[in-house]
C-alpha cells in the first residue's frame, strides 16, 4: 500500500471527509433523540453550517508559537480520529493499543488548542477537562483490556475475525456467564468513555465566550472549524468503534452490512439517550461522577472477565 | 574500528582535562563545546556504521555487542547534545566553576560509557563510583541555593551506591562471583545469599531510577542543580546507566533466584506508572513535575522488565533507549524556563512562548513523547510494553490490569503536561529577569526531540539492529530459570511487534496531512487578511 494511498484513506475514505458526512447524519439522529428525551439543552457538537461559518472567521493577531499549537492541534485531532476509523474499518493495520493512544491524542489536542488560545485556563473548567480526560481514558483502557482478555487477540482485524467466528463478544457464552456479564459492564464503561469522547451530556463543556482578552490568537477561523469538524467526526467513529469491539459480525453480504449499520445506529441512539438524560447534570462535579462511574463499571467488568477466565 | 572505539572512549577524558581552562572562558566556551559536540557526534555515527557492518567491536578487554552498544551510543550522543547546551546556557555559574562543571560532565559521561561496556563486577563498581564522584563534584561546584542543600538532595544517590557496593561485596563473598552477568550454576552460596544480593542490587537500582515512592530526590536535585548538570547526570547518564543495570539485575534474578519476583516487580512498576503522573499533576514546582515524569518512565521500564518475556524485555530495552531523549529535552526546557522566570515555581511569572520558543516546543514535545502520543518515540515504547503486558495477561490476567494502569497513567501524563504548560506560559508574558535564551541551547533540546520523533517513525532502527539480538544476550532462546518462567513471543504479539517496525509510512502520512492542513489553513487566512487590509476586529468567540 503506497504512501499516497494512505493519505487518501486518511483524508477521503474512510477518513475525514467520510466521517464528516456520517457525523453530520449522526448529529441529526442525536438531535431527534434529545428532542424525544426532552433534554434541557442542546449538547451536540456544531453542525456543518456552523463549521462553515467558523471557517470564514478570522483569528486575530499574528501567529506566535502558541498560535502554531492552535493551528496544528485541531488537524492532529481530526486525523487521529480519521486514523482510528481507518483501523476499525480495516483499511489500515492497527491494534487495540494504537487505537487507545489515538483516542487519547484527540482530547489532548483539544486541550492543547484550548490552552494555547487561552480558552481553557485554570479553574473549574480546566479541572473538569482534566478529570474527564483521565476518567474516560481509564474506562476506555479497561474496556479494551476486557476485549483483549476475552478474544485473546490484540490486532484489531483479528478481534473482528474472532467475533465473526465465535459470535459477537457480548453474546458469546463459551467462557461462562461471568465473562458475559463482565463484557456487558465493559460495554457500559466504553459507552461512558464514548460520551466523553463525543462530548455529549455533561461532557459538553461550554467555553467562556469572549474571555481571556490577552490571547493573541483566539480559537476562531479555520482552527475552530477543524476542531468542530473533529467533534462531528467523533460522532461517527465512537459508535463504530464500540460496535466493532462488542457487537461485530460478518460484513460479506449486503444484509450483514445493513445489520452493522443498524448496530452502529443502536449504539448511537443509546449514547444519545444517556447523554440527554445526563445533560441535566451540570458542573465539574457531574463530570467527575460520570467519569468515575464509567471507570467503576469497566473495572468491575474486567474483574468479572478475569475471574471467569481463571475459573 | 578498534582505534575508533579507543578514540571515542578516551576523547571525553581528554576534553575533561582542557575544560577547566577553555570551558571556564566565556569567549572560548561556546566554540570548545561546539567542537566537542560535532566531533563526538561524528565519531559515534562512524562507529555505528562500523558496528552495523562488522556486528561487533573490541578494543583490548572492552567488547561492544548488541546489548551494550545501543546504550553506549545513545549515552554518547546525548552527552554531545548536553555539552552543546552547556556551552551556551548561561543560567548557572561562570568562570572557573563553569569550566569545572563542564569538566565533571565530560568525565561523568566518559566513565558512564565505559561502565556499560564493563564485564567484571570490580571494574563496574569502580566506574559506577567514578560516575558518582564526577556528578558530586559538578553538583557542589555549581547550582542554585546553598551547597549544603544540594548535598542533602544528593544523599539518596549515595545511599543507592552504598546498597550497590554492599551487594557487589556480598556477591564476591557469599556467591564467589565477580562477573556483571553471572552465569549459572553458582559454585558457592545459598538461596538466602542470592536473595540478599539480589535485593541489594534491586533496591540500589530502583532508588537510582527514581521508581515511586523513591522519586522525591529527583525533584530536589532538578530544582537545585545547574540545568546542564541535571540534563547530563539526571537525564542522560543516570537513566541510561541505572536502566541498563536494571536489565542486568532482572536477568540475574531470573538466572539465580529460586522464587518468582515478577509479580512484585510488575506491581512496583504499575504503581510508579500511575503515582508518578499523579505527583506531576499536583506539582507546584518544575522539579516535582520532572520527578513525576521520571517516575513514570522508570515505572514503564520496570513493568516491561517484570514481564519476563521476550516481548517484555525488548519493550523495556526500547524504553531504556528512547526515554532519556525525552527526559533530557524536558530537563533542557525546564532549565531554560526557570532561568528566564527567575524561579521554578509554577503559576508565577508566566512566560510568553515567544520569549522561549525552543523551550516551549521542547517541553511540549518531550511531554507528548513521555505520554506516549503517536508518532513520537515514547508512543512505540508504551505500545510495545502494553502489548507485552497483554500477551502475558493471556496466561495471568492480572497483567491486563497492569497494562490498563499503564494506559491510564499515560492519560494522567497528558493532563499533567497540559497543566504545567498552562502554568508556565501565558499569551502575554515576558521574562521578569529580562534574560534571553541562547539559540544553540534551544537547538540541543530540539535535536533530542527530533531524535525521539525519528525513532518513533522508524523504530526498526533499534528493534531490528540491536534489541532483538541484545535481548538474547540477556535471555537465550529457550531460557529457563529456577523460579521465573521466561516466555517467548507468541504469534499474535510477534505480528503486532512487526507492525511497529514497518509503520513509518502510515505515521508519516498522518504527520503529512496534519502539517498540510495546518499550513494551508494558516496561509489561506493570511492571504485573506492581506487582501482585506481594512479587516476589523474579530468576531466574538465561543469554544464548545
Amino acid at each position: 500500500m503506497s504512501f499516497a494511498g494512505k493519505i487518501v484513506y486518511l483524508v477521503l475514505f474512510p477518513g475525514a471527509l467520510t466521517l464528516l458526512l456520517l457525523g453530520a447524519a449522526a448529529r441529526l439522529v442525536l438531535g431527534a433523540v434529545s428532542a424525544a428525551a426532552r433534554a434541557p439543552r442542546d449538547v451536540r457538537p456544531p453542525g456543518l453550517l456552523s463549521i462553515y461559518s467558523s471557517f470564514a472567521g478570522e483569528p486575530r493577531g499574528e501567529a506566535v508559537l502558541a498560535g502554531a499549537v492552535v493551528w496544528a492541534a485541531p488537524p492532529a485531532r481530526l486525523f487521529a480520529v480519521s486514523w482510528v476509523a481507518c483501523i476499525v474499518s480495516g483499511f489500515l493495520e492497527g491494534d487495540l493499543v494504537i487505537v487507545y493512544f489515538l483516542l487519547l491524542l484527540a482530547p489532548a489536542a483539544r486541550l492543547a488548542a484550548g490552552h494555547a488560545a487561552g480558552v481553557v485556563e485554570r479553574g473549574p473548567d480546566a479541572t473538569a477537562e482534566y478529570g474527564a480526560l483521565v476518567g474516560c481514558a481509564a474506562a476506555l483502557g479497561l474496556a479494551l483490556a476486557v476485549v483483549a482478555l476475552r478474544t485473546g487477540e490484540v490486532e484489531f482485524s483479528l478481534v473482528l475475525n474472532w467475533q465473526v467466528q465465535n459470535g459477537s463478544l457480548i453474546a458469546h457464552t463459551g467462557d461462562g456467564a461471568l465473562a458475559v456479564a463482565g463484557s456487558a459492564l465493559g460495554l457500559a464503561g466504553a459507552l461512558v468513555a464514548g460520551l466523553g469522547l463525543m462530548r455529549l451530556g455533561p461532557f459538553h463543556v461550554q467555553g467562556r465566550a469572549g474571555a481571556h482578552g490577552d490571547a493573541p490568537v483566539r480559537l476562531a477561523g479555520p482552527p475552530l472549524a477543524v476542531l468542530e469538524a473533529s467533534d462531528v467526526a467523533m460522532l461517527a467513529v465512537v459508535p463504530l468503534l464500540v460496535t466493532a469491539l462488542f457487537f461485530a459480525g460478518g460484513a460479506g453480504t449486503w444484509y450483514q452490512v445493513a445489520f452493522w449499520a443498524l448496530k452502529v445506529l443502536g449504539v448511537l441512539v443509546v449514547s444519545g439517550a444517556v447523554g440527554a438524560a445526563c445533560a441535566r447534570l451540570k458542573g465539574s462535579h457531574a463530570l467527575a461522577v460520570l467519569s468515575g462511574v464509567g471507570c467503576a463499571l469497566a473495572l468491575a467488568g474486567f474483574i468479572m472477565v478475569w475471574t471467569g477466565a481463571s475459573l | 574500528m578498534s582505534a575508533l572505539l579507543a578514540v571515542t572512549v578516551i576523547l571525553p577524558f581528554a576534553f575533561a582535562v582542557l575544560a577547566p581552562g577553555l570551558g571556564g572562558s566565556a569567549r572560548l566556551r561556546p566554540a570548545f563545546c561546539v567542537a566537542y559536540s560535532l566531533a563526538f557526534t561524528g565519531l559515534n555515527l562512524v562507529l555505528l556504521n562500523g558496528f552495523l557492518a562488522e556486528g561487533g567491536l573490541a578494543w583490548g578487554s572492552l567488547r561492544v555487542d548488541r546489548l551494550n552498544f545501543p546504550v553506549f551510543l545513545v549515552l554518547n550522543l546525548l552527552a554531545a547534545a548536553v555539552i552543546l547546551y552547556a556551552g551556551f546556557e548561561s543560567s548557572g555559574a561562570d568562570g572557573f566553576a563553569r569550566g569545572f562543571l563542564i569538566a565533571s560532565m565530560f568525565a561523568g559521561s566518559g566513565f558512564a560509557s565505559l561502565l556499560v561496556l564493563a564485564r567484571g563486577l570490580l571494574a563496574f563498581a569502580v566506574l559506577w563510583e567514578a560516575v558518582t564522584l564526577a556528578a558530586l563534584a559538578g553538583l557542589l561546584v555549581a547550582g542554585r541555593g546553598m551547597m549544603r542543600r544540594r548535598l542533602v538532595a544528593f544523599l539518596p544517590w549515595l545511599v543507592s551506591d552504598v546498597l550497590f557496593l554492599s551487594g557487589a561485596v556480598l556477591s564476591k563473598v557469599l556467591l564467589a562471583e565477580s562477573a556483571v552477568l553471572i552465569e549459572p550454576p553458582l559454585t558457592a552460596g545459598s538461596e538466602a545469599g542470592v536473595t540478599v544480593v539480589m535485593l541489594l542490587f534491586l533496591a540500589s537500582v530502583l532508588l537510582r531510577l527514581s521508581v515511586f515512592p523513591f522519586s522525591f530526590w529527583v525533584a530536589d536535585l532538578a530544582d537545585r542543580a545547574d540545568p546542564a548538570w541535571s540534563a547530563m547526570f539526571l537525564g542522560a547518564v543516570n537513566f541510561l546507566v541505572a536502566g541498563f543495570r536494571l536489565l542486568v539485575v532482572a536477568a540475574l534474578i531470573a538466572r539465580l533466584a529460586a522464587a518468582d519476583w515478577s509479580v512484585l516487580l510488575a506491581l512496583l512498576g504499575a504503581f510508579s506508572v500511575v503515582a508518578g503522573p499523579v505527583y506531576a499533576l499536583r506539582s507546584r514546582r518544575l522539579g516535582q513535575y520532572v520527578s513525576g515524569m521520571y517516575a513514570f518512565e522508570a515505572g514503564f521500564l520496570l513493568a516491561g522488565v517484570a514481564l519476563y518475556s521476550r516481548a517484555g524485555i525488548e519493550s523495556a530495552t526500547y524504553s531504556l533507549l528512547v526515554a532519556p531523549l525525552a527526559i533530557t529535552a524536558m530537563l533542557f526546557a525546564c532549565g531554560t524556563v526557570s532561568y528566564l522566570k527567575g524561579g521554578s515555581e509554577l503559576g508565577q511569572n508566566r512566560l510568553s512562548p515567544r520569549a522561549a520558543r525552543a523551550a516551549f516546543a521542547a517541553l511540549l514535545l518531550s511531554g507528548v513523547s513521555i505520554a506516549g502520543l503517536p508518532p513520537m518515540g515514547g508512543f512505540v515504547a508504551r505500545a510495545l510494553t502494553a502489548l507485552a503486558g497483554i500477551e502475558r495477561a493471556f496466561v495471568a490476567p492480572l497483567y491486563a490490569l497492569l497494562a490498563a494502569a499503564g494506559l491510564a497513567g499515560a492519560a494522567v501524563v497528558v493532563a499533567a503536561l497540559a497543566r504545567v504548560m498552562s502554568r508556565l506560559f501565558a499569551a502575554k508574558g515576558e521574562p521578569l529577569t529580562g534574560r534571553r535564551p541562547a539559540v544553540a541551547a534551544g537547538l540541543a533540546a530540539l535535536a533530542a526531540c527530533g531524535a525521539s520523533l525519528l525513532l518513533g517513525l522508524f523504530p526498526g532502527i533499534l528493534l531490528r539492529n540491536f534489541i532483538a539480538g541484545g535481548s538474547r544476550l540477556l535471555f537465550r532462546t529457550g531460557f529457563e530459570g529456577p523460579g521465573v518462567v521466561f516466555r517467548g513471543s507468541g504469534t499474535a504479539i510477534a505480528h503486532a511487534f512487526s507492525f511497529y517496525t514497518t509503520w513509518s509510512e502510515t505515521a508519516a502520512a498522518f504527520l503529512f496531512v496534519v502539517l498540510v492542513l495546518a499550513v494551508a489553513a494558516f496561509f489561506m487566512v493570511d492571504a485573506k487578511r492581506h487582501a482585506r487590509p481594512d479587516a476589523g476586529t474579530m468576531p466574538d468567540i465561543t469554544c464548545e
